[in-house]
């Protein structure tokens, strides 16, 4: 006897309790039907996954293989045990960020001319994530970008999903290097947000960071009195004025919290400007407690550490400092030309 | 209602409920069972049961295994109450454990069914808004769905594919990985 017939809801619903750390099973179950396919490609049934699994797991790395022109990037999956190929290599393509399913991507050396909103707006018109749905190298980025956005239909990027840093503003000249610009995707504008007071050990600071709760976090390394990272977050509550400040979070103790041997044992005091980070921070999973740590002990080739804030817990994915970008989901373009119109790339366009 | 006194408690129990289902048969069950549907709760508050609560959506033979899975439950519900108002010693949580395992156990059981009956226990689920059993049957769905090529999900399903083997192609050939 055939199964009878469910509503999309109904098949929205067992489809909501697919694993989101195995994005591949969604995939498949997308290619069923055209039915199928519509509801998992829903901004609305994202939403509702997110919900229902609220801690994204990482499903990956997009890791930089070779930082200069050309650029080359690896895929590399979180969990062996997962699906998805050991490493895929994006030679040409240099990774910026990865969030709700979608990486961006440099493919040539930023020219003088480029503008910073024009970068903005690189975010919210970005390339969908999927390891094989990058295409050949383009030879300059607007073509790349033109070229996704007609071949992938890609649903917009969810709303409300905020807030959400830009990590692009030490190269732009004509900002002051402690000035951020916050892209709020559910406002669709741009804001500039001052960055907390710089610390005494200026490494690289992780601008911005949602974890799943909506609050702004930063974060940053101190090395006094000893090695720690340093959360701040940015409250608008306790002030009467109602003016948003950085207020200084919690810190976690490095030495406690990476393994023995993974800092350099010990630490010469130096100037402020001639010190050397040993630990600099690379990144965060959007929506995670989880940070990518870095480690450059002198004369070693220093080691990547993903670290679980809440839980206090490290471990090592990388037995080199290079700089990584997590994701934690993939998209699944709409291929159903009838059901998207021309919403789904209108909706995205007006950053 | 569910956090009253002992006293109420067992009255509530002793109140029965009439089901009927599609095919016009009748089930009596537990005001304490019959609560497990929010939409029956709804109706028992509203005090709109005298007669009999007709399921027309639900036939006999589902409704069988809705009550089979509710009194099971009901049981469990009570249970715990129970526990949690005394203190926790060793002895009480083994006595947890114990059940809890056991519930684990009739779940698996209850899930041995066919694909339509599956699907109509997630209809009856729904329709009785029953969240512990649209949990339990859509993840068995989902367990049942993960892992498979869309072929074999389109067999176990039934499910005509409705993408021209140009859009099956070309998705497959974008997210080769996924069909590795």
């Amino acid at each position: 006897m055939p199964p009878p017939e469910l509503s999309d809801d109904l098949v929205g619903e067992f489809l909501l309790r697919l694993p989101p750390d195995d994005p591949a099973c969604l995939l498949r179950a997308s290619l069923a039907c055209k039915r199928w396919r519509r509801i998992l490609a829903d901004p609305a049934f994202r939403r509702r996954h997110r919900e229902l699994h609220p801690a994204p797991s990482i499903v990956g790395f997009l890791r930089i293989v070779k930082g200069d022109p050309p650029y080359a990037s690896r895929f590399v999956p979180n969990s062996p045990a997962s699906n998805l190929p050991p490493a895929r290599d994006l030679p040409g393509w240099l990774p910026y960020d990865c969030r709700h399913g979608r990486a961006l991507f440099l493919t040539t050396s930023p020219g003088p001319g480029t503008e910073l909103d024009e970068r903005a707006a690189l975010l919210a018109k970005a390339i969908a994530l999927a390891p094989t749905q990058v295409r050949r190298p383009p030879l300059q980025r607007r073509s790349a970008l033109r070229r996704g956005r007609r071949r992938l239909r890609s649903p917009p990027l969810p709303r409300g999903a905020l807030p959400c840093g830009l990590r692009l503003e030490s190269q732009h000249r004509s900002l002051p290097s402690t000035r951020h610009v916050c892209l709020c995707l559910g406002a669709r504008r741009l804001s500039i947000v001052d960055g907390p007071p710089p610390s005494l050990c200026q490494s690289f600071v992780i601008s911005f960071m949602s974890m799943g709760d909506g609050e702004l976090r930063s974060m940053d390394v101190e090395d006094e009195p000893s090695l720690c990272l340093r959360l701040w977050s940015r409250e608008a509550a306790p002030y009467s004025d109602g003016v948003a400040r950085w207020t200084r979070g919690r810190a976690i103790e490095l030495e406690t919290l990476l393994p023995d041997g993974a800092l350099p044992v010990s630490r010469v005091p130096l100037a402020p400007a001639r010190r050397i980070p040993s630990v600099i921070l690379l990144g965060f999973a959007e929506g995670t407690d989880v940070i990518f740590v870095g480690t450059l002990p002198r004369g070693h080739r220093g080691a990547v550490y993903m670290v679980q804030l809440n839980a206090g817990r490290a471990r090592k994915v990388f037995d080199k400092c290079i700089l990584v970008i997590p994701y934690t989901s993939f998209c699944i373009p709409v291929t159903d030309v009838a059901s998207t119109s021309e919403g789904a790339r209108e909706g995205v366009s007006s950053a | 209602m569910a956090s009253a006194g002992s006293g109420d408690e067992k009255a509530a129990a002793a109140a029965m409920i009439t089901l009927i289902s599609s095919d016009n048969e009748k089930f009596e069950v537990t005001e304490a069972t019959a609560t497990l549907s929010q939409t029956i709760r709804h109706m028992i508050e509203d005090g709109c049961t005298d007669g009999g609560v007709p399921l027309p959506n639900v036939t006999s033979k589902i409704l069988a295994r809705v009550i089979e899975y509710c009194k099971k439950h009901a049981t469990a519900a009570a249970g715990e109450e129970g526990s949690s108002s005394s203190f926790s010693d060793a002895a009480f949580l083994e006595v947890d454990r114990a059940f809890l395992e056991e519930l684990e156990e009739f779940d698996d059981a209850f899930l041995e069914v066919d694909r339509a009956t599956l699907f109509d226990l997630i209809l009856a689920a729904n329709y009785l808004d029953i969240k512990g059993l649209l949990n339990l049957t859509c993840q068995k769905v989902a367990d049942s769905v993960k892992g498979k090529t869309p072929e074999q999900i389109r067999e176990m399903y039934n499910i005509v594919n409705d993408l021209t083997p140009e859009e099956e192609a070309e998705i497959r050939r974008e997210t080769q990985w996924a069909f590795e």
